[in-house]
């Protein structure tokens, strides 16, 4: 359940065990204090606020992406591409061109993926922990701060020009899965998102901002 | 997750809550696994608990701690809280016996072809949605046979996860799941598991921040209990006074007062040895009940005081008596030995208990209250002294006018598309209506769906059980993709049958020629052959690994689900296939009821409940009818006249129907304990007959047999309304059967034994 070699452990002992469940309690009021020692650090230090504050400034987003997972059982990297489309508040779109083709649309608490012709719906709300893990990616490019903190336990470095947001699930089952997500950007603009799962494997997404069609 | 899926087997709870302990041992195997299931099944050891009052937070803290102090605690067998630890767990069992439990494995499947399918399909996978998912497994498992069965066990609609534990809809109650090791129907077990909850609780919150609420069918029959003691016991109190009252009115004196309860309290003591001699137990409902019934054994000393003249001492008055005595203890035992011979258990101990009551109490009060009583009671007894209303009606046409009501009652009923008969178990349930709600609410927090009907499996055993019901699987698809039905649960998907699963050991290759094939279906895939090698592995372990047991499945979800579906009995072995959003039941039953495979059937649990609850009221019926009939007799037979006889069972027998009549025209429908009731009434109305008949053939006696009349029904009046009031229905139906049976029986005994104006001054 560790994760070793991972680059860097942030601000608090976010670690649980698989038993030690009372850490991640614990760990919860550490993070808030975290955040909020740097969140109040001066000048220098980039806040939460400020960036979810630069992130809300864009009302819609269309941009193109990239994803590529790598894993111990594969000879090379799986690769996907699209386009990604975001509205404020709640609606985002992944349209995946190749290799194979995807269709995503989540609206509020609906995500529908239409994949070979077929359309399946799913209620997020039943699903916490698909909620949270499509939360990483939305509420951050939202800028929805209740949303990420909600999810996950939050930590920020960097600048506004160069910022590195980490993400750790809240939700054992879905940590179970995913170790962390790791958001670069600058400004009002992610450009990268790294989930880390287990054993290893990672998959990585880069965006790059662009006109609508 | 896959903890969520224990959430199902509360499917069949619903009916638990409703039945209780006093139900017949059932007339058909379909009606004893039922009853079976309710009193022994594990779904009745299964406790819904909730925990309200504070943040999610520190709910979600407290769930923990005491899940953790549940599942080592020896009263309970499995705590579950939708933990992720927990559902680790539960996931690492699947992934560990996969190749047993999974339908996938064919030998089919391990051929190449299959293999590059396989693998192929695993690829799609990582390319969607669920690619996290699948990377978990995807080197041990590479057929994704794991996640495969846990996406088919766990329930469409698990319960919300909040902090990682379980939470109502509205996300502001945790919940909990226990499974207690004694059955429901242990209640002293129940009570100390509830204990044990508590105790639990209050360790894993000392602070109190978080306030615990449970329910479960073993549980809930401990509160019915308490309650029923509790209100019993005031019941008791309340009319003790009233009686106590009425008596000291009437004799002014204390020792006739203390006299009239010796019988009772002897009778009462007989009767609990009785039952505990003959059957071995003794329900704590039914010492209340029976308490109740016997409380007419105060009747007797006062059938005796009462008709004491003036000069008479109470030994002489004795012997004048002893026929009408004697009559009036053994018609009412003639009603017990009915409730004995309608074959009802519940009804046997009550029989029992009256039967040897009533007699204990009629030699006591033949053989000790009479000795005992003052010598002179006669003479400070109050006379009464009432202008008696004459009737100028000729004896004949009062006969006529009783035949003619009763005709128009009976007629009525019967117009009424028959008598309005309750035969909904839910209404026999003397649980208090905001514990069942609340239990209702618990089990809707945890999404256990509304079932009504089942299908269920028998066998000769386990194995056999587990072959039939996987026969009977191809047809409940069938019917899923005909949206008959919108899933089921079958215990042979959690534990296959040993047939089966030593069908798909065979079907493993061996590890040289798995990996042989593997290697050809690699070739074309992006996968690399060498990160198989766990897989090569697990396959060759699983090859001969032990089958599948119900022990193996213990203190897994898996576990907690077989055991809640399959259950034994005398007759062998049986599952229930418990049934999700019913669309077409008539559909699906032809579909269960066409197929060729021994042992299955159809079961509507509220139609087969009604059903039994239908027989069982015929029963008593039947033994009410019995027992009017052996009270005929004796009174025929005791008093060497048929047509006096007939004289003093037919208003007994107008006021019951009358009574009947206008109980269900006040909206209450008869339910068994009101035919209990009026079984009481059959006794207790044929007593007053016999001393108002008694007075008609010797006039000079009138006033005598109007003081009695007025002390007894004073006060079996007294016991009656006061159980009347209770909320508990048994009680309430029982009194106010009774209360409405009295009353009739006296008007209508007036009617026919009131004077004429010659027979007045004569």
């Amino acid at each position: 359940m560790s994760a070793p070699g991972r680059p860097k452990r942030e601000l608090a002992p976010k670690r649980a065990s698989a038993k030690g469940s009372r850490v991640r309690f614990a760990a919860f009021p550490v993070a808030i204090l975290a955040f909020v020692a740097t969140s109040s650090a001066g000048a220098a230090g980039l806040t939460l606020d400020a960036l979810m504050n630069a992130l809300r400034a864009v009302p819609a987003r269309h941009a193109t992406f990239e994803e590529t997972r790598q894993m111990a059982v594969l000879n090379a990297p799986l690769v996907r591409r699209g386009t990604l489309d975001y509205v404020r508040p709640s609606r985002l779109e992944m349209r995946v061109t190749a290799p194979r083709p995807e269709h995503l649309v989540i609206e509020g608490s609906r995500l529908s993926v239409e994949r070979g012709g077929e359309v399946t719906v799913v209620d997020l709300a039943a699903q916490p922990m698909l909620a949270a893990w499509i939360e990483s990616l939305r509420a951050t490019l939202a800028g929805d701060a209740a949303s990420l903190i909600a999810h996950f336990d939050v930590s920020l470095t960097g600048t506004l020009a160069a910022w590195h947001l980490t993400l750790v699930p809240r939700d054992e089952n879905l940590r179970n899965v995913i170790a962390s997500v790791d958001i670069d950007g600058h400004q009002g603009e992610p450009t990268r998102f790294a989930i880390d799962g287990l054993r290893g494997d990672s998959t990585v997404i880069t965006i790059a901002p662009s006109r609508p069609s | 997750m896959v903890a969520g899926l224990v959430v199902y087997a509360l499917t069949r709870v619903q009916v638990t809550a409703d039945f209780g302990a006093f139900l017949p041992s059932g007339a058909t195997p379909v009606q004893r696994v039922l009853v079976h299931e309710l009193r022994d099944g594990a779904v009745g050891r299964l406790v819904l608990i909730e925990l309200s009052g504070a943040p999610a937070q520190r709910l979600a803290e407290v769930s923990r701690t005491l899940r953790d102090r549940l599942a080592t605690d020896p009263a309970f067998a499995y705590a579950a809280n939708g933990d992720a630890s927990q559902s680790a767990r539960d996931f690492a069992f699947i992934v560990a016996h996969r190749y047993a439990l999974s339908p996938g494995v064919t030998s089919e499947r391990w051929t190449v072809a299959g293999l590059h399918r396989a693998l192929e399909e695993q690829l799609d996978a990582l390319y969607s949605l669920a690619a996290p998912l699948v990377q978990q497994t995807l080197a041990r498992d590479p057929t994704g046979e794991a996640l495969a069965i846990a996406r088919s066990l766990v329930p469409r609609d698990a319960p919300r996860s909040v902090n990682g534990v379980w939470f109502d809809r509205e996300g502001r109650d945790a919940l909990l799941l226990a499974a207690t090791r004694a059955p429901a129907s242990d209640l002293a077990a129940q009570a100390r598991a509830a204990d044990a909850l508590r105790a639990a609780h209050e360790a894993a919150d000392p602070s109190h921040a978080t306030r615990l609420a449970f329910s479960s069918p073993g549980m809930l029959a401990v509160a019915t209990r308490e309650i029923i003691a509790r209100e019993a016991a005031l019941l008791t109190i309340v009319s003790v006074t009233l009686i106590l009252a009425v008596l000291v009115f009437a004799y002014r004196r204390a020792l006739p007062v203390v006299l009239c309860a010796v019988p009772a309290a002897a009778g009462l003591l007989a009767g609990v040895c009785a039952v505990y001699a003959g059957l071995g137990h003794l329900n704590a409902i039914t010492l209340a009940f029976g308490a109740t019934l016997l409380g007419e054994a105060v009747d007797y000393p006062s059938f005796l005081f009462t008709q004491i003249a003036h000069d008479e001492t109470p030994r002489a008055a004795r012997a004048r008596l002893a026929r009408v005595l004697a009559l009036a203890v053994l018609t009412t035992a003639c009603g017990a030995v009915a409730l004995i011979a309608s074959g009802v258990s519940g009804l046997l101990e009550l029989g029992v208990l009256t039967l040897a009551g009533i007699l204990a109490a009629g030699l006591v009060t033949w053989f000790v209250v009479a000795d005992w009583a003052p010598r002179d009671l006669g003479r400070t007894l109050p006379t009464l002294r009432v202008n008696v209303p004459e009737l100028r009606i000729s004896p004949a046409r009062r006969v006529v006018a009783l035949a003619v009501l009763a005709g128009v009652v009976l007629a009525v009923d019967v117009a009424r598309s028959g008598p309005a008969f309750d035969d909904d178990p839910a209404h026999l349930s003397p649980l208090p209506a905001s514990l069942a709600e609340r239990d209702r609410a618990m089990r809707s927090a945890l999404h256990a769906p509304d079932v009504r009907a089942l299908v269920l499996v028998r066998g000769n055993d386990d194995e056999a059980v587990l072959r039939r019901a996987e026969a009977l699987r191809p047809a409940l698809v069938a019917a899923v993709a005909a949206k008959e039905v919108g899933g089921f649960e079958l215990v042979s998907d959690v534990l296959p049958s040993r047939a089966t699963q030593a069908k798909r050991r065979l079907a493993l290759p061996d590890p040289a020629t798995l990996q042989t094939r593997l290697a050809e279906a690699v070739a074309g895939t992006p996968f690399r052959l060498d990160a198989f090698a766990p897989f090569i592995a697990d396959v060759a372990a699983a090859r001969t690994a032990a089958p599948l047991t119900p022990d193996t499945l213990a203190g897994t979800a898996l576990g907690v689900r077989a055991s809640a579906l399959l259950g034994h009995d005398a007759d062998g072995a049986y599952a229930v296939v418990p049934l999700r959003d019913v669309m077409n039941e008539r559909a699906l039953a032809q579909r269960v009821a066409a197929l060729d495979v021994p042992g299955v059937s159809w079961l509507d649990l509220r139609t087969e409940s009604e059903a039994m609850l239908r027989t069982y009221r015929h029963r008593i019926l039947l033994a009410v009818a019995a027992g009017i009939v052996l009270i005929a007799l004796v009174l025929a037979v005791g008093i060497r006249s048929t047509g006096r006889a007939l004289r003093i069972v037919a208003p007994v027998l107008a006021g019951v129907l009358l009574a009947a009549g206008i109980l269900v025209a006040a909206g209450a429908s008869i339910t068994i304990f009101h035919l209990v009731g009026m079984l009481l009434v059959v006794g207790i109305g044929v007593n007053y007959a016999l001393f108002a008949e008694r007075a008609r053939v010797a006039p000079q006696e009138f006033a005598r047999m109007l003081r009695t009349l007025a002390v007894t029904s004073g006060t079996t009046l007294c016991a009656f309304v006061t159980l009347a009031m209770s909320s508990i229905p048994v009680l309430h139906a029982l009194g106010t059967t009774v209360v409405t049976g009295v009353v009739a029986c006296l008007a209508l005994i007036a009617w026919l034994e009131l004077p004429t104006r010659r027979e007045a001054r004569a």
